[in-house]
């Protein structure tokens, strides 16, 4: 048993450097010359086969901080689309807060005509790709003269139906004893949303936030398609352009691009797995 | 274990909230300030200032000619005078020397061609010819009254006759070549007498002048008021024929001479106006013209004159500047000559231009290439651009396409 | 017999306050109905009007809009391209996220830095990764280096029909966590029980993972299958920043497609296409429901 035990370990252990590579590597290459880096890197921007291969040291050749202090002190840019991401993410993830706590705990606790139907609904709007909303999208913010702004982006947002998802879960698994007793003791609904419902679902609550912030954090299609004005665009775009001089900084802003939801993933992580459990687990 | 990484996260998000502000603060050290305008509408004034001196235009000049010696000069340098006072005592003797010396020859001459008047040209060798004609006549007078007697010629008259005849020749030969002498002599003392006359006529001129000369008086007055300019002689000095010294008329203009570039010249014309001010006043005269301006030979530079109008401040010798400007026409974009720009064989200049970033709307030096058509120190008339405004100063050095801040 | 009975007080309390519960249900759950009406519901239904108009919405053309899109090269291309990404990669995605969350179960000590390591790349931003995928994959990169020390021939990813085998590799960094941890609830669900009377019967492990474990899972297996589907739409975005909007043909996902039309102003096949996938969504959902209903 314990032989096997270990090398299960060492089998997970491999592949779990195997799945950190990529991170490692980013954070090496922050730290690696500029110069040092478009050698190593110049082959993958030229096309054809070279003799040249690209290379990547694992321990930096010429360890720098010059590429930090390119984006860190010299790009106002980089913070400009920062703070965008953050003005985005945000005012999302309060608004779903907000609005779609009471609304899942609404299906979970209470029965209404419709509800199921309605329910079934959010279901597939949850999984829909934005290849299919993003035409009707575009049909609302056009009419509601949206387009280009942050509201464009953070509003739809709001609404998305995978946090109600989440957080449904956590207030359907609340025992009925509970609320029966508090409604004895004469408290109205909304007391019991208040002082029960939110305590006891913190857990679903706090799980929607993280998965919400991994996903709006890295949001692409949504700015890129409907964002025109530069100054309004998140951190999750400033990347595309990728060309061999830049790759220092393209790295190191990914380091601090990372950085917040690595954390907040390191802090949430209980939260994140039993968020994951609550959308397979059945009914 | 969680409480870390949550305060990790605060921190995280305090140092980039420290950070933006930081590298706001770096840009906006490195953004640089600056001062637009539009082009205006302007001429280009170009301005030349000339240095120079105050004249009075009329100086008169005093030439004594040779001969006189300059006894005593009783002027000076500066030295106002007026009508009719004594300014040099010249020493005739020397002319009168002049004279009698001339006198002398001009009688010697007058001998010569007198006794050459009087030659007479004799040829003795007519005598001689009436002689052996006379002889001739006999010896054949001799002969033929012989033949008669005798009915035969003598051997000896025949002879005689021979000798007769050529004694006869001969005497004419001589008298021929006597005469041909004479005719020589003759025209040889022809020419003398011409060359003597000549010679007699220059003499007598001479005197006459020296004459002339001999009567001027002793002492040089001044004919008109003025200022003694300069005196280049001596006392003692024997005069050449130049001036001796030259006497500012002070009841003429007063001009101004002054020297200035070809390059500069350009800008001015005779019947310019100009404006000149005396060094060490500090109002200037208006309204002086123009007279000429001519090159001056030897450098490249070009005489200016102006007259002045009536001043009483003014007199000779003082030094002055004369400022002349010339305006051209408007031209339709003037810019301060500190917007303008070259590299190379470029002129251009950097307009403001918006552009979209993602710090929004930034403004951005742009460049745009000019022709300039005309200028001066600190403007410039460039050809035609749009209508955007140029930056006209910077706090630093900006390049084409830098990010900026305007001033107002 | 008790839960009988709780069924029925339930009931009763259900029936005595149906009224004021609906009310208040609906209050709670008002907000959201508002803001996704307005933003989704209403808008899709404009959407499927104008898949069957043409000309702004003007002409009734019924299934004209459908058909066009159903030939369109592009879109066939694009949905061959991702039809033949899902067949590849989930069912890979599934085996290899079960099999780490059963080592993962089965291990004694800390699982928590396992989980941790396989569900981080969840939290790196796609656009941070790219680069790395370039690495790994280009002409000039990692492992067509090693391809070349092997055969002496480069292989050039990017380019090729390969390409679709980086978002393979990318997606399944990505999703595996995400997966095991679903894998890893499956698995807590099934009662210790089974197994200890299986081994007890003397079944060996490979036979009880046969017997118990698959089966248990089916429920699991259909959810995770769906999730995944659903998932493996978002590769675009590797495929976008690694390709742009025009990438290698085997790249060519639906998404790009859109993308185009969306610019290209071309609403009738943008509308039609939508409708056609959100059919076919739904189709998978349904089975989804199914098997959560089923699984009770």
């Amino acid at each position: 048993m314990t032989f096997k035990n270990k090398i299960t370990h060492i089998i997970l252990i491999a592949l779990s450097l195997l799945f950190i590579m990529p991170l490692l590597m980013i954070f090496s290459g922050s730290f690696e010359n500029q110069s040092q880096l478009i050698e190593n890197l110049e082959p993958l921007f030229n096309s054809g086969n070279l003799e040249n291969k690209a290379k990547w040291h694992a321990i930096p050749m010429y360890p720098t901080l010059k590429s930090y202090v390119e984006i860190l002190l010299d790009s106002p840019e980089f913070f400009i689309m920062f703070w965008n991401s953050c003005k985005l993410v945000f005012p999302i993830l309060m608004g779903q807060l907000i609005i779609n706590t009471p609304g899942a705990w609404g299906f979970a606790r209470y029965d209404f005509k419709g509800k199921n139907a309605l329910f079934a609904l959010y279901i597939v709007l949850m999984l829909m790709p934005f290849q299919v909303t993003m035409v009707s999208n575009y049909i609302v913010l056009n009419y509601f003269k949206l387009l280009n702004t942050r509201m464009g982006i953070i509003l739809p947002a709001i609404f998305s139906t995978l946090s109600v998802f989440i957080m449904y879960r956590f207030f359907k698994g609340i025992p009925n004893a509970v609320i029966e007793a508090a409604r004895m003791d004469g408290a109205n609904e909304f007391q019991i949303f208040l002082r029960i419902g939110i305590p006891m679902g913190a857990p679903g609550i706090a799980s929607a936030m993280v998965l919400g912030f991994l996903e709006y954090w890295n949001m692409l299609e949504q700015p890129l398609a409907f964002l025109e004005d530069k100054a309004l665009w998140p951190l999750s775009l400033y990347m595309p352009a990728i060309r061999p001089e830049v790759t220092g900084g393209y790295l190191v802003s990914s380091v601090i691009i990372l950085i917040p939801p690595l954390l907040i993933f390191l802090i949430g992580q209980k939260y994140l797995e039993k968020g994951i459990q609550a959308s397979g687990l059945k009914e | 274990m969680q409480k870390k990484y949550v305060k990790a996260l605060i921190s995280f998000f305090i140092i980039i909230f420290l950070l933006t502000i930081l590298s706001r603060g770096a840009d906006s050290v490195t953004v640089a300030a600056v001062k637009v305008q539009t082009p205006r509408r302007g001429s280009i004034n170009h301005e030349t200032v000339i240095e120079g001196n105050i004249e009075a235009s009329g100086k008169s000049k005093i030439k004594i000619q040779e001969g006189f010696k300059i006894d005593t000069i009783f002027v000076e340098r500066g030295q106002s005078v007026t009508k009719g006072d004594k300014l040099l005592y010249l020493d005739k003797e020397e002319i009168e020397k002049q004279l009698s010396k001339l006198q002398v020859e001009i009688e010697i001459l007058e001998l010569n061609k007198q006794s050459l008047e009087l030659q007479t040209y004799e040829n003795i060798y007519e005598e001689e010819i009436k002689k052996a004609q006379i002889v001739l006549d006999r010896a054949v007078n001799d002969r033929n009254m012989n033949i008669q007697i005798n009915g035969v010629e003598l051997e000896n008259d025949k002879r005689a006759v021979e000798d007769a005849e050529s004694s006869l020749n001969l005497a004419v030969k001589q008298k021929e070549k006597q005469d041909a002498k004479n005719e020589e002599l003759f025209k040889k003392n022809e020419n003398e007498n011409k060359r003597l006359e000549l010679e007699l006529q220059l003499k007598r001129n001479e005197y006459k002048n020296v004459e002339e000369l001999n009567e001027i008086g002793n002492i040089v007055y001044a004919e008109k008021d003025g200022i003694v300019d300069e005196i280049y002689v001596k006392e003692g000095e024997k005069a050449t024929g130049a001036e001796v010294m030259s006497i500012i008329d002070t009841s003429t203009d007063y001009i101004f001479i002054g020297k200035t570039d070809k390059e500069k010249a350009k800008y001015m014309k005779a019947g310019d106006s100009v404006s000149l001010k005396l060094s060490g006043k500090t109002i200037p005269v208006d309204n002086a013209e123009i007279k000429s301006i001519s090159p001056e030979p030897e450098d490249s530079t070009v005489k200016i004159t102006v007259i002045l109008p009536e001043n009483s401040n003014i007199s000779h010798g003082m030094k002055a500047t004369v400022k002349h400007i010339y305006s051209t026409d408007e031209y339709p974009r003037i810019i301060p000559i500190e917007a303008l720009r070259s590299d190379m064989s470029q002129y251009y200049v950097l307009a403001v231009v918006e552009k979209n970033t993602v710090m929004g709307k930034e403004k951005t030096a742009w460049r745009i290439n000019v022709e300039v058509a005309d200028k001066n120190d600190t403007f410039a008339a460039i050809g035609f651009i749009g209508d955007e405004e140029i930056i006209i100063k910077s706090s630093k050095l900006i390049l084409e396409g830098e990010r900026i801040r305007v001033e107002k | 017999m008790k839960m009988l009975l709780k069924k029925s007080r339930k009931n009763q309390n259900y029936i005595c306050r149906n009224n004021k519960k609906s009310l208040t249900g609906w209050l709670f759950i008002l907000p959201s109905l508002a803001g996704v009406s307005i933003f989704y519901l209403i808008p899709f239904a404009d959407v499927v009007k104008r898949s069957v108009t043409e000309g702004m919405g003007s002409e009734f053309v019924g299934l004209r809009n459908y058909t066009t899109v159903l030939e369109n090269e592009a879109f066939l291309l694009a949905a061959k391209n991702t039809v033949k990404f899902m067949l590849i990669c989930i069912p890979l995605l599934l085996v290899f996220s079960l099999l780490c969350g059963v080592m993962i179960k089965s291990i004694r000590g800390r699982a928590d830095i396992y989980k941790t390591a396989f569900l981080v790349p969840l939290a790196v931003p796609v656009a941070s990764i790219v680069l790395i995928w370039k690495f790994l994959f280009h002409e000039n990169g990692f492992f067509s280096m090693l391809a070349v020390n092997i055969s002496g021939n480069s292989i050039d990813f990017m380019n090729t029909d390969l390409a679709v085998y980086v978002l393979i590799v990318s997606y399944l960094w990505k999703n595996t966590g995400y997966d095991m941890i679903l894998w890893i609830a499956g698995l807590s669900n099934i009662p210790a029980g089974l197994y200890e009377a299986a081994s007890i019967d003397g079944a060996g492990r490979i036979k009880q993972f046969f017997y118990i474990t698959l089966p248990n899972l089916k429920g699991m297996l259909f959810i995770i299958f769906i999730l995944s589907v659903i998932n493996s739409f978002k590769v675009f975005r590797e495929a976008y920043l690694i390709g742009g909007n025009y990438p290698h043909t085997s790249m060519y996902m639906l998404q790009h497609l859109f993308n185009n039309w969306f610019v290209a102003l071309d609403i009738e096949k943008l509308c039609a296409g939508a409708v056609i996938m959100s059919i076919v969504t739904s189709v998978l959902i349904i089975f989804f429901k199914n098997s959560i209903e089923g699984g009770r």
